[in-house]
């Protein structure tokens, strides 16, 4: 075990955090007219839609173990 | 990530694909232009693309604009000696630019940047897909 779930996880949301501002800068340029080529800027925002999909999915499956051990009986 | 690498390498050849219709609209609108920057006749260009050396680990590379070749026709010379630009026998040299092999050339830059967009969204759609598994 290198690292526990949580700093993984820390570690996981700042890295779709990143993908998120960057993609939020991509439109404010291509809002201001800066944007030299429009598919980056698309690109961008595709990277951050599926790290968040993905972030959504880890945490659906972390919710549904918390519930699992909630059901145990001793 | 791994499915970054496919986002990369469509996104380089979107940008070559790009960059053809740019060439291609630059010698659309030079097509009756009588004289060039560097003061001779405009000649149209092409790009030369090639695979990108390096870059993207493994085997799979992207593609690159190398550089911007001119054409090898000759300029079409039309009889008109009013013009500011013609010559001492008063032909006007316009660039031999084909529109018809413009049009050609236009189009097929169209739809090999399709062909990128749909690679960009079979790897996206395959992510996608890939999350939905278990559920």
């Amino acid at each position: 075990m290198g690292q526990d779930f949580g700093t993984w996880l820390t570690s996981a949301v700042g890295r779709v955090n990143q993908q998120l501002v960057q993609a939020d800068q991509g439109l404010r340029e291509l809002a201001a007219g800066e944007t030299q080529n429009l598919h980056q800027v698309m690109i961008s925002l595709e990277e951050a839609r599926l790290g968040v999909q993905l972030l959504v999915q880890v945490r659906n499956r972390l919710l549904e173990a918390y519930q699992e051990v909630l059901r145990m009986q001793p | 990530m791994n499915y970054l690498q496919a986002f990369a390498i469509s996104a380089s050849g979107m940008a070559v694909e790009k960059m053809r219709v740019d060439v291609t609209a630059a010698n659309l609108a030079n097509a009756y232009s009588t004289r060039a920057a560097d003061g001779g006749t405009f000649r149209a260009q092409r790009v030369v693309s090639a695979e990108r050396a390096g870059g993207f680990e493994s085997l799979l590379r992207g593609a690159q604009v190398v550089e911007l070749q001119p054409v090898d026709a000759p300029p079409r010379l039309a009889f008109e000696p009013g013009h500011p630009d013609a010559d001492d026998r008063g032909y006007v040299a316009y660039p031999g630019i084909s529109p018809v092999s413009e049009m050609v050339a236009l189009l097929t830059a169209q739809r090999a940047y399709e062909a990128n967009v749909a690679a960009l969204n079979a790897a996206k759609a395959m992510a996608l897909k890939t999350l939905e598994l278990g559920r």
